[in-house]
């Protein structure tokens, strides 16, 4: 491992995401947007008489703990992109180690999302979301998410072709976790088969515990972000092994 | 690859020769770290692949079978990236990029991304990529294929101009690439090394005057 060709690597990393107007769309527009859209969408819903209403303290947590999810397709397309065109046999030659491959491509992700996170809760402040210091808080519990949209992207990079990472990152994760999330349709009105696999799975949890940090219910987060935290470990431990024993092999 | 031997003198071109599937990238990607012999063992610069691939690998590099740049970096920041991961500093990293680009004429692009260049800019890049840290042996892998004549004749040019000065591996299926640049010719058939020599003594085992026929000949009852 080399501090210096981590560091060297993740600025390459960051180039080819930023310079991507694709990726600028959907990593920093298209929350925005949703935040919009959806604020928009709620205030008619909200004159509706018995219409569940999510206030803006909601929807900025559910929109901030999504976003991440275009690092999974950001980080999977990348790394598919580099085995494709075989940059990535140049560098398997080169004295870079798994270790510099893994924190290259991971931690310019994180600055990502902690810049996705400030536009959103920023935006949100436009829309009446009262910006406090539990920000912070909540910025840290997305970043433990992104670590796991950063696992699913590694893995899917290491094993398929760009195409397939962006028909299962880019088009099949982005839409599951968007209606787990509980962020569109609440949980209520799924109906209890719908509920349990949404709370089984990270995506509703990811939203809760992001909620919880905002509106200061501190003894509420940890039993949503553990199950968060349960499929980061596993995405990343999934990620790193598979990628090292392909560059092993290699 | 069964049993395949050959030495390769320093500062010289030495040709794999085969067709498609003859096991020459397969024989790079051993000798670079890329994949791992089942059995046997090879020499780099002294040292072995299966045990000695840290100290073998910042001496070497590779330029791979597609162009394999950074496609949203420039032409100058994919340079400075290798010559850096490589370990060389930032000064050197600059001064060398500059240099690499004067040498492959790549100055007029050099603020472009990779992903706009041509495909003869593109494989003019590659090189420049693999010649940046100082090998002591490069390895190209059909460095010329998918170019147009044109590009392939410059190319030809670019590594006929580094002969003597850093030793090259260059696979390819092209016969007239062999005579242009190769010192020494190894054949390859199916994993096999047939034969081996320069291009007269190919010609001599063989009874034939051009290449092409000798290659036909040598490779004649092992396809």
């Amino acid at each position: 491992m080399s501090l210096r060709r981590i560091n060297i690597f993740s600025v390459r990393t960051m180039k080819e995401v930023l310079r991507d107007p694709v990726n600028l769309f959907f990593g920093f527009i298209f929350p925005v947007m949703m935040l919009w859209v959806l604020s928009l969408i709620y205030k008619q819903v909200g004159k509706i008489p018995g219409a569940t209403q999510i206030d803006m303290t909601q929807m900025a947590a559910a929109i901030a703990s999504y976003a991440p999810v275009f690092l999974s397709l950001f980080a999977g397309m990348l790394i598919a992109k580099d085995r494709t065109s075989t940059f990535l046999n140049r560098l398997f030659a080169s004295p870079m180690t798994a270790v510099d491959f893994i924190m290259g491509y991971t931690l310019p992700m994180l600055v990502v999302s902690v810049i996705q996170s400030a536009a959103t809760y920023l935006c949100a402040g436009f829309f009446g979301f009262r910006i406090t210091i539990r920000v912070l808080l909540a910025v840290v519990i997305v970043l433990l998410t992104a670590l796991m949209y950063i696992g699913v992207g590694l893995l899917c990079g290491t094993v398929m072709s760009d195409k397939s990472v962006g028909g299962v990152c880019g088009a099949m994760l982005t839409t599951v976790s968007f209606i787990l999330s509980g962020l569109t349709i609440p949980l209520e009105i799924m109906g209890s088969v719908f509920q349990t696999v949404a709370k089984a799975l990270p995506f509703y949890n990811a939203a809760q515990a992001t909620e919880m940090a905002i509106s200061g219910n501190f003894a509420n987060i940890w039993p949503y972000l553990s199950i968060v935290l349960i499929y980061m470990v596993a995405c990343l431990v999934a990620a790193i092994v598979v990628f090292a024993v392909r560059k092993k092999r290699c | 690859m069964d049993h395949i031997d050959f030495d390769v003198d320093q500062g010289e071109i030495f040709a794999l020769l085969g067709v498609n599937g003859a096991g020459k990238t397969t024989t790079i990607s051993m000798l670079t770290g890329l994949e791992r012999p089942s059995s046997g063992d090879a020499y780099l610069l002294g040292r072995s692949v299966s045990a000695d691939m840290q100290h073998i690998k910042p001496r070497i590099n590779l330029s791979p079978q597609e162009t394999a740049v950074a496609a949203n970096l420039t032409v100058r920041e994919n340079l400075e990236f290798i010559a850096s991961i490589y370990g060389q500093s930032n000064n050197e990293a600059k001064s060398n990029a500059k240099h690499m680009m004067q040498e492959f004429e790549l100055q007029q692009v050099a603020s472009q991304r990779a992903q706009t260049l041509s495909g003869g800019m593109q494989r003019r890049l590659s090189i420049a990529m693999g010649l940046i840290t100082n090998p002591q042996i490069l390895f190209l892998d059909e460095p010329t294929v998918g170019l147009d004549v044109f590009a392939r004749c410059d190319l030809w040019k670019v590594i006929e101009g580094l002969k003597g000065k850093v030793t090259m591996l260059l696979t390819t299926h092209y016969l007239e690439e062999v005579e242009t640049l190769a010192d020494r010719i190894a054949i390859m058939v199916s994993g096999h090394i047939v034969a081996s020599g320069t291009l007269d003594e190919l010609k001599k085992k063989s009874g034939k005057n051009t290449l092409e026929d000798a290659f036909i000949t040598l490779t004649e009852g092992t396809r």
